[in-house]
């Protein structure tokens, strides 16, 4: 008998794959380890492993040995990997052999203490998931309708802007292939007590070492929400998202202030070690906005266009200008003084100015707003 | 030029990889004395068309851990009980490394200037 194995996440590596999850035809998870290798190729054998098991085996509540010692199905299956595919034979083996069984005390993690079933619903999703909670003054495990469906637009638009800066940050390489829906939009899928908590889940471009492309942006999220033990910390943490992302940040603060919210940010993904947890309240929005209100210049995201002007009014005080790496057209607002002498058509300029981007309600698209800030010309 | 010990897809090493400024990494060696087999990837010693989908520049890389307790923690499979693990001070004429995996992880892609002495 023969199964048809697809790698799905390398979950020890030392020069090549020691131990992995690989997937069925029909999503079964097996759990393959390395046994030898010899001239020609290493040779692996599994054994098919439920989510619920497979979770406490990634929590680091049940060790390698017992898993192997004790599987949930004594059936093993053994390959050799000499090309892409995994074609894995059924043995006739009784037991894993105690020649190849690791030794005693070999954990995946340290344990991971957390009391909600999100590693499990990672292993179902083999995705990032997400729990985001929203309670208010009544905390009786329920919100106003209005206030959920603020949030969580917020908290979107929040994470895409945070995953683009995470992208820069790590110089991600073809950054712009990166940046499409899958890597930052989130789908709900289930709902539990403990506040009103959603359960989000991702499906954005995963590697094989479980990394997964939303984790730039959860990261980021993180990142702000820490506890640092002083305002300059806490602004050096924000510099780093400067811009679109601070801003929808700013909106969240403002709406747990203005309805008294906690919100609680929890996020897993196959990678990750630990389970991260964080709480916005009041006490601590208000901190985090007071401070952004200081700093005018974190929410503002500045860009620069090059390009000719196709359209500059002096009267209305509106321009267009056509950028010269992707002949795209950008329009915004000006004073009648900033405008006042642009030739158009025939000159280039680089055009410095602040982009805003205005949420709407959940399913209206936002719209972006260029301002005028200063004009340099090129050439003529 | 960087001379690689290995030779590397294109676009290899990973243009966020870094160069090493006398940091301490470990590795599981065979026996007490060292040979250069016992920092080569398994591309270099096997020669194998495709190995699963790992990245073909990740495969031409030295697998070494920032983490002592997380190279030890290897010596738990059979496979690798009886190596010992050494630590390695690699620098800048060493090559480049790039934190591949779990946090400690990192694949090093070694230059022909890497000096076994310098363990």
């Amino acid at each position: 008998m023969q199964k048809k194995l697809n790698i799905s996440q390398i979950l020890v590596y030392y020069d090549m794959p020691e131990l992995f999850i690989a997937t069925d035809e029909v999503d079964t998870n097996y759990i393959c380890l390395l046994l030898e290798v010899d001239e020609n190729s290493p040779s692996y054998l599994s054994t098919a492993i439920s989510a619920n098991r497979l979770s406490k085996f990634i929590k680091g509540q049940i060790e390698l040995r017992q898993v192997l010692i004790e599987p949930e199905i004594n059936d093993w299956y053994s390959f050799n990997i000499d090309n892409e595919n995994i074609i894995a034979e059924r043995t006739d083996i009784q037991n894993f052999p105690e020649i190849f069984l690791p030794e005693q005390g070999f954990y995946l993690n340290n344990e991971i203490l957390d009391n909600s079933n999100i590693v499990q619903e990672v292993v179902q999703k083999d995705n990032a998931v997400v729990h985001l909670a929203i309670s208010d003054d009544k905390d009786d495990f329920s919100i106003d309708t209005d206030d959920l469906g603020d949030i969580v637009k917020l908290y979107s638009v929040m994470l895409e802007n945070s995953f683009k800066k995470g992208l820069i940050e790590h110089k991600v390489k073809e950054k712009k292939a990166l940046i499409v829906p899958m890597n930052y939009k989130l789908r709900a899928f289930a709902a539990s007590r403990a506040s009103f908590n959603i359960h989000l889940y991702s499906k954005s471009q995963k590697d094989l070492f479980g990394n997964c492309m939303v984790e730039y942006g959860l990261e980021k999220i993180e990142q702000i929400l820490t506890e640092y033990a002083s305002d300059e910390e806490l602004i050096n943490s924000l510099k780093s998202l400067k811009g679109h992302a601070v801003s929808s940040f700013k909106k969240i603060l403002k709406k747990i202030l203005d309805e008294n919210l906690k919100l609680k940010h929890k996020w897993f993904a196959p990678n990750q070690k630990e389970v991260h947890f964080k709480v916005l309240d009041t006490f601590k929005a208000q901190k985090i906005y007071d401070i952004l209100n200081l700093s005018e210049e974190l929410t503002e995201e500045v860009k620069e266009l090059t390009g000719v002007f196709v359209q500059a009014d002096v009267e209305r005080g509106t321009w267009r200008i056509k950028t010269n790496d992707d002949d795209k057209e950008f329009s915004g607002e000006a004073t009648s003084e900033e405008l006042r002498g642009i030739t158009l058509d025939t000159v280039t300029y680089k055009l410095v100015c602040q982009e805003i981007i205005e949420e709407f309600k959940v399913t209206e698209k936002e719209k972006v707003k260029y301002i005028f800030k200063s004009v340099i010309k090129l050439d003529e | 030029m960087t001379e690689w010990f290995e030779e590397l897809p294109e676009q290899c090493p990973p243009k966020d990889a870094f160069s090493p400024s006398g940091q301490t990494f470990y590795r599981l060696v065979n026996g007490q004395t060292l040979t250069s087999d016992d920092f080569t990837s398994q591309q270099e010693e096997f020669s194998w068309k495709e190995f699963l989908k790992v990245d073909k520049c990740i495969i031409r890389a030295v697998s070494i851990f920032l983490d002592k307790a997380d190279c030890e923690k290897m010596l738990k499979f059979q496979r690798h009980k009886h190596k010992n693990v050494y630590a390695l001070t690699l620098l800048e004429k060493d090559g480049v490394v790039k934190q591949t995996f779990k946090p400690s992880h990192h694949s090093w892609w070694r230059t022909t200037n890497f000096e076994l002495e310098v363990i």
